[in-house]
């Protein structure tokens, strides 16, 4: 899978996959999530999926919003891909088993290169909802 | 406003010769309707909400023939062959969605009377609070009455299909720049938009304007601000509430189709209507612009908006803007709608013979318009061809008597409520251990939100489940495709029921300044989260006759996909007869 084949789904599950323990995915506030991703489409870094051209983000308040992405998580959080095991809701975690499957699965290209890139932003947008 | 949209205004050009030449009368060059002077008004009954008076204005589009036709359009597709009595129609509902609209508009007005004037003098230059109220007040009404007026025979089920028409593709994706919000969804919606910006509409409005019985039709509306309604965005930042009002998660829309359906089902689900306009506010809030999609529009209406630099507000360019929201008062209302909305979908919308119903029309649609382009029709023709469309078309020779046996077939089918059963399934999280994984992760592709990657997951699938029925029986054709389509055989995994931007519509306390999240007060995610993982289901149907077969060779295709050895497995997957 690289920067041509990897859609919106994958590479969110690429993302996850590495989240390190002392960050946390937010659930209840999806800000952090949909600031990663506009700052990621507004980069003009080396292996940026080709995805990120049509991904589309409302603007109907504060702060962009993807409603792709948005549904995505929902998805992966009611399918049981993630849980939320916080009384409030206010982070999900990855299934361990599943974290290890999609962080094994072979990147090629410059695709790999991006990711990392994201992870950087991811722990400046997740770090700073804490 | 389309300058800078060809496929938009292609699309409206379409529309605008169609609508010429099917009904010459009202749209042609020289037009009969309306024939008589109109009456200013007229009274509308309606099982939901009682007495309701309609303009002239909106008499002159619901008597056209551009909301006739939604009279022969089941709101509920084909729903009805589960629930007997769902059988009103998108008609019924954009009457009722224009009454909702206006009460909900009307409670701004009596509970925040200072607002308009402010919006008077700034929107209006200072003109009377009355005249900007009556034509904002006729706007919304009329955005609320065409706002489903692009849809086709049952409803969502053609919508499908419209994804298949590229030209309306590539009016989605400018729509969304348009309106600076994704439109990619509801292909109906780009057809209800691009209706409400023909000429016919306009020209239809102009002369029954001099029809008038006193002949004294001075009002005006925009039609630009009507058509942008339609799709969740207002011509103005600050009267953004309006297009709140007709597209948003507590929208009029729904508000009238959730108590529609229920009522029509026969499904005792209620919300309290009076609680929600009794609390309903409009509310400053701040639009950001990074992609300045707002400011095109605002420039290409010549509207002089004000815009603001990013700051403390927003880290972006923005709009100081009014929009809908619900204070805290109204949470038990939210919960309601949150449960009716949720219970619609498990009892109706996802119920497994409604799927069945719903996904061999799907189907069925599918090969019609493959047949009608080989026949040499493009996309401009295909979308004349599905406003022709409605739901008695379905008995018309078109289809009963289709070459292609697979649509008369299937057509036969639906007429006679032979539907594929529900063979096989799961609900995602129903299994442990190392199983869940492996299911979840496969139910995580089937949800991407690619359509291209959903369809390999589902064709992963599909491939493996028709070379398995074409291994025990020969006869049902030549290719594992063709096995499929005989069997009636296909894997369906719905999306979700969607709460969209529900975190930006609640205020903390009615009148209060700083407004938060939905999800702080009330659980949503917990609440979405539980439903789902359990209502959620992937099901694989197939036609009754073939369902023993069929039953054997989905588990031997799902162990393809999962490569899980473990016949317990697999067996508990079985729908039983």
């Amino acid at each position: 899978m690289d920067e041509q084949q990897v859609s919106l789904g994958e590479f969110v599950k690429q993302v996850a996959s590495r989240i390190p323990d002392e960050l946390h995915m937010p659930l209840k506030d999806e800000k952090p999530w949909h600031m990663l991703f506009y700052r990621l489409k507004k980069d003009s870094g080396l292996g940026k999926p080709v995805f990120f051209e049509d991904l589309e983000f409302d603007w109907v308040g504060p702060y962009p919003i993807c409603q792709d992405l948005s549904d995505y998580i929902h998805a992966l959080h009611f399918t049981g891909c993630m849980s939320a095991g916080n009384p409030t809701y206010d982070e999900i975690s990855l299934n361990p088993g599943l974290a290890k499957k999609w962080a094994a699965e072979q990147l090629s290209g410059n695709l790999p290169g991006f990711i990392g890139r994201a992870m950087e932003l991811a722990r400046e947008e997740f770090a700073e909802q804490r | 406003m389309l300058a800078n949209y060809p496929n938009l205004s292609r699309v409206t050009e379409v529309l605008d010769s169609y609508l010429a030449t099917r009904y010459p009368n009202h749209f042609g060059p020289e037009p009969t309707h309306p024939f008589a002077n109109l009456k200013k008004f007229k009274v509308i009954h309606d099982n939901l909400w009682g007495t309701n008076r309609f303009s002239w204005r909106e008499l002159l589009v619901m008597d056209s023939p551009i909301l006739q036709r939604l009279r022969d359009i089941h709101q509920t597709g084909l729903a009805y062959y589960v629930y007997p009595s769902a059988r009103h129609s998108r008609f019924e509902h954009c009457l009722g969605v224009t009454t909702v609209a206006s009460r909900v508009f009307d409670s701004l007005v009596e509970r925040q009377p200072e607002l308009f004037d402010n919006f008077a003098k700034t929107l209006d230059g200072g003109g009377p609070t009355s005249a900007l109220i009556q034509r904002l007040r006729s706007e919304l009404r009329l955005a609320a009455l065409l706002h489903d007026a692009g849809h086709s025979m049952h409803s969502h089920t053609s919508e499908l299909v419209y994804s298949d028409i590229p030209m309306l593709q590539a009016a989605a994706k400018e729509l969304t720049k348009l309106a600076g919000h994704a439109k990619n969804k509801g292909k109906g919606e780009v057809l209800s938009f691009c209706l409400s910006q023909t000429r016919a509409v306009r020209d239809l409005l102009a002369r029954g304007q001099t029809k008038l019985l006193d002949g004294n039709g001075t009002d005006v509306v925009k039609m630009d601000n009507v058509s942008l309604l339609i799709i969740g965005r207002s011509g103005h930042p600050y009267t953004q509430f309006l297009a709140d009002i007709i597209s948003s998660d507590f929208d009029a829309d729904k508000l009238d189709y959730l108590l529609r359906d229920a009522a029509s089902a026969g499904l005792p689900l209620r919300y309290d209507l009076e609680r929600y306009l009794s609390t309903v506010r409009v509310e400053p809030e701040y639009v950001a612009d990074d992609e300045q999609h707002l400011l095109r529009l605002y420039e290409s209406l010549g509207v002089a908006a004000k815009r603001e630099s990013a700051g403390a507000h927003s880290a972006f360019e923005h709009y100081d803007s009014f929009v809908l929201r619900l204070p805290r008062q109204a949470m038990s209302t939210i919960e309601q709608i949150v449960i009716c909305k949720f219970m619609l979908y498990s009892y109706i919308y996802h119920h497994r013979k409604v799927r069945a119903a719903e996904g061999l029309l799907a189907r069925l649609l599918r090969r019609a318009v493959c047949s009608w382009r080989s026949a040499g029709m493009g996309d401009e023709a295909l979308i004349c061809k599905f406003l022709d469309l409605v739901d008695p078309s379905l008995h018309w020779p078109e289809f009963t008597a289709h070459k292609d046996n697979r649509v008369s077939g299937y057509c036969g089918r639906l007429i006679t409520r032979q539907l594929p059963r529900e063979i096989f399934g799961f609900v995602p999280n129903m299994f442990t251990h190392l199983r869940a994984e492996v299911i979840k992760d496969f139910t995580s592709r089937l949800l991407d939100p690619d359509q291209k990657k959903r369809a390999a997951a589902i064709a992963e699938f599909e491939e493996s489940f028709g070379r398995e029925l074409l291994k025990r029986n020969r006869g049902l054709g030549e290719t594992w495709e063709e096995a499929l389509l005989t069997a009636g055989a296909w894997l369906d995994a719905p999306t979700a029921p969607k709460f969209e931007n529900v975190n930006l519509m609640v205020g903390a306390r009615s009148g209060a300044d700083n407004p938060i999240p939905l999800s702080s007060v009330f659980p949503i995610q917990s609440w979405i989260q539980a439903y789902e993982a359990h209502r959620y289901n992937v099901r694989v149907f197939a036609f009754s006759e073939y369902a023993d077969d069929a039953c054997i060779c989905a588990k031997a295709a799902m162990k393809h996909v999962l490569k899980i050895d473990d016949t317990e497995f697999y067996d508990s997957m079985v729908k039983p007869r």
